[in-house]
């Protein structure tokens, strides 16, 4: 089962990372409330595949994340991953969080050399994986740095090579290009699919950015509103390698236009259920094509 | 097009100057129009101070001159008591601080990181708390063998409760998906306590320091005051009932030199200990 | 300008500089910008993070001076780098943070502006109030508090709060950043529906480059800092919009367009701030 991220090609990194989620169910119950978070969720993750998961807020996507990381368990239901019960957090399972979990008093070097050290492997060999891993990401010259002193994108990328270095079996990405300016997110964006492309290890995608999911998936899932469960599964055959200006094709507007529809009924639902975040329905709900009448 | 910033940006993060040049920047920084307006309010006071005493105001007339504060000032530094009670005060502080360093800390982590641990000694340490320092003197006396002894046990309470919360709080302060990621990067408990609980509270720890010891300065010119031989806070009480008010003042400010050197130790033990914290 | 009388909010923008601590670390944000905003016209800027957008609104809306050229509202000199006429309800500002008073209700804080500055009577502000909640479909939520609200309610009642009272020119700064899909299309909705109802000068600052094309006339593209006009393009889809236009062709191209001018620059913003963090 050995596989290393430098050894290129799709075929290695992509033969693992098969994520099988069946009648999930989680359930929380805190001080006498219940919240379902998901119920009975059926779900596959393709591995070799880049699969984006979206909905609306609440939704249960970090729940999802947390039980294939090991994080949380099922109430019900098992996750499997490449045909095994996942049990407990591990290295063949990484997760990119929303805020940086770099280890604000080590250096990068340190950071990315983590797992490879409380893992007892040999010292030469830790230093030549990291140099490897630290080039691709373009690092290699901050190496020594700490992350306070890096940029919002770069302390990102020592995040990916921190995971990237224990060749996991499967990525998992919690919104992690949320809080950077947009121009920073764009070239992360197109630096993680370059990545992606490269070494084609499987990756569960979470994000709110409708262009950034389009641009990144092979499918894109979408899930429903409490209780938590795929509504449906979007495929996405634009053309790899993948280039920004395809954002401006028809086929991703089309795409697009299709994503945004099935988000604003799961939208409505909240509304429905009452929650705050509905109010921004309203208007849409009842505003009709005709309101907007005066020429110009 | 852009490289006025970077050029700019590079000159004031790196000083790669000659030692002359360096000087020239101190001394602007030293003697300009803001430190010169600190200056002139300090010169300001102190020539109120003068007036006050000399038309012998009311309420205020018994203060001393400032120029005998300053005359008892330079004969005191050169004798050898006055540097003996520097000293034993430093002394005092040093041994009770650090035995607070020593029990606080590795308390602190374990109540931080144990819930049952907690629950057993956090009632008790939670009773003993409100208990000012300076309350616990008679007591102190009574029980240690000597007064020393004494004396430094109530400079260890000044600093070592706030330490212990301060400590606690810095354990639970750490996020918990860095305690995922490392769980997940496949750290063993010893990892997790060595390599992430450990460092992750320094920045607590340091705090817990930095606040300890201004109280612990409190707490030992107290104790000083009311029952120890030798010593500033001593000094400067003895300068009281001795009548000899120009010396009160250079006790006080003296005390007040000495806890800021302190203070400052301190600091750069928190830099040192931490070189990934810009600022501290 | 030419119609100055009628719709005013012309903003004329002549070489203007801008250069933060002169004496000191010298931060050039802003070199010789010039471009013209007719009256009525919704102007989106677009362009890498920096100083350079949100100085040019700090400059229109006189918060902060320019230290070099000069800034023309229908006619009138607004901003040189001798005398800048200070912030007042001819361009009001809705900011991304959000300014509402917490401890007023929705209704309390729209009529706001107009009461203080007595251009209103309480009556008459607050029957207009009611007018706006009522054609963007918000009513009902007059007596709530902000805090009762989501973010994406709460910028709404800002930009009524701003309209209400009727400024030349309005000035967004990434209004609706950090609000996700399907809220930002709401917020489009809305907005347009208000600029239709009455078209006023709008000044928007945005990353979105869909919520640029979608919402604009014209596009300001600016260069990584210093920031210069490195390009204008001219949304000529028809009024009034809806979302199906982006599926049409006209739309792409200008996607197209905007997005090559605008990653170009992110990239040497990107290079640039490589080599500062080195």
């Amino acid at each position: 089962m050995t596989h290393s991220a430098s050894s290129g090609g799709r075929h290695t990194a992509g033969d693992f990372g098969e994520v099988r989620f069946e009648g999930v169910s989680k359930i929380y119950d805190k001080e006498g409330e219940r919240l379902i978070a998901l119920e009975g969720l059926d779900f596959l993750v393709q591995k070799g595949q880049t699969t984006v998961l979206m909905g609306p807020t609440g939704c249960g996507k970090t729940v999802l994340i947390n039980l294939i990381a090991g994080y949380e368990e099922p109430t019900t239901g098992a996750v499997y991953l490449d045909g095994e019960p996942v049990r407990e957090p591990g290295c063949d399972r990484l997760v990119v969080f929303q805020e940086s979990a770099l280890f604000p008093w080590m250096t990068v070097h340190a950071n990315v050399t983590f797992g490879c050290q409380v893992q007892g492997m040999a010292e030469t060999e830790i230093k030549e994986k990291a140099k490897i891993i630290l080039k691709k990401v373009g690092l290699f010259d901050f190496r020594d740095k700490y992350p306070s002193q890096l940029s919002g994108g770069m302390q990102r990328r020592a995040e990916l090579a921190r995971a990237l270095i224990n060749d996991p079996k499967i990525m998992l990405m919690d919104e992690p290009f949320r809080g950077l300016d947009a121009m920073t997110r764009q070239l992360m964006q197109e630096f993680y699919v370059r990545l992606y492309e490269e070494e084609g290890h499987t990756n569960l995608f979470i994000t709110h950015e409708i262009d950034e999911a389009i641009f990144l998936a092979d499918r894109l899932a979408i899930m429903t509103f409490q209780p938590g469960k795929i509504k449906v599964e979007i495929e996405v055959d634009l053309p790899r390698p993948r280039s920004f200006k395809m954002m401006a094709t028809p086929q991703f507007m089309k795409i697009r236009a299709q994503a945004l529809d099935l988000l604003y009924e799961e939208a409505s639902k909240a509304l429905a259920a009452g929650r705050k975040s509905a109010f921004d329905l309203v208007g849409a709900l009842a505003t009709t094509k005709d309101s907007c009448q005066l020429p110009l | 097009m852009s490289v006025t910033v970077s050029e700019s940006r590079n000159v004031v993060q790196r000083p790669t100057k000659s030692t002359p040049a360096r000087l020239k920047i101190l001394l602007k920084k030293v003697f300009n129009f803001r430190s010169l307006r600190g200056v002139v309010s300090i010169l300001v006071f102190a020539a109120l101070w003068q007036l006050v005493v000399y038309y012998k105001v009311p309420y205020l007339k018994n203060l001393p001159y400032p120029r005998d504060v300053a005359y008892d000032a330079g004969t005191a530094a050169l004798t050898s008591d006055y540097w003996i009670h520097w000293g034993k005060s430093l002394m005092r502080i040093f041994i009770g601080f650090i035995a607070a360093q020593i029990v606080g800390i590795p308390l602190g982590l374990a109540m931080g990181i144990s819930k049952t641990f907690k629950q057993f000694t956090f009632p008790l340490f939670e009773i003993l708390r409100p208990i000012p320092p300076i309350a616990w003197i008679p007591l102190a006396i009574l029980f240690w063998p000597t007064r020393e002894l004494s004396i430094y046990f109530l400079v260890f309470i000044g600093a070592f409760y706030i330490q212990v919360i301060n400590v606690i709080q810095g354990v639970s302060n750490i996020s918990v998906n860095l305690k995922w990621a490392a769980f997940s990067l496949g750290a063993e408990p010893k990892d997790i306590f060595w390599r992430i609980l450990l460092p992750g509270s320094l920045p607590s720890i340091i705090t817990g320091m930095t606040v300890g010891m201004g109280v612990a300065w409190n707490v030992l010119i107290a104790a000083e005051m009311i029952a120890a031989k030798g010593g500033l806070g001593r000094t400067t009480w003895e300068a009281y009932t001795n009548h000899n008010i120009p010396f009160i003042v250079v006790g006080m400010v003296s005390i007040g030199l000495a806890g800021s050197l302190c203070s400052v130790l301190v600091r750069w033990v928190g830099k040192k200990a931490m070189p990934w914290t810009k600022k501290f | 300008m030419a119609d100055g009388q009628q719709t005013p909010g012309a903003i004329s923008i002549r070489h203007v500089s801008k250069i933060y601590d002169p004496e000191g670390v010298h931060v050039e944000a802003m070199r010789d910008c010039t471009f013209d905003i007719a009256a009525g016209e919704f102007a989106v800027i677009v362009g890498p993070s920096g100083c350079g957008k949100t100085t040019l609104l700090n400059a229109i809306a006189g918060f902060d001076n320019i230290t070099a050229g000069e800034i023309y509202l229908d006619g009138e000199l607004i901003s040189s780098t001798r005398h800048q006429i200070k912030p007042n309800v001819d361009r009001m500002v809705v900011f991304q943070n959000g300014a509402l008073f917490p401890w007023k209700t929705v209704l309390q804080n729209i009529t706001y502006g107009p009461i203080v500055q007595g251009r209103m009577s309480k009556k008459e502000a607050v029957a207009r109030a009611r007018e706006m909640l009522d054609m963007v479909c918000l009513t009902g939520l007059e007596d709530k508090y902000p805090e009762e609200l989501s973010s994406g309610v709460q910028r709404r009642v800002e930009i009524l709060g701003a309209l209400i009272n009727e400024p030349r020119v309005v000035m967004l700064d990434e209004p609706f950043r950090g609000l996700d899909a399907v809220a930002k299309t709401v917020m489009h909705e809305f907005l347009m529906q208000l600029f239709c109802a009455s078209p006023r000068t709008m000044f928007f600052i945005t990353h979105d480059l869909d919520e640029a094309i979608f919402l604009g006339n014209k596009v300001v593209i600016m260069t990584t800092r210093p920031a210069q006009i490195k390009k204008i393009v001219t949304v000529d889809l028809p009024w009034p919009r809806e979302h199906s236009i982006m599926n049409s062709k006209r739309y792409i191209d200008l996607k197209r367009e905007v997005l090559d001018a605008v990653h170009e620059e992110a990239k040497k913003a990107f290079e640039a701030g490589e080599r500062e963090m080195a």
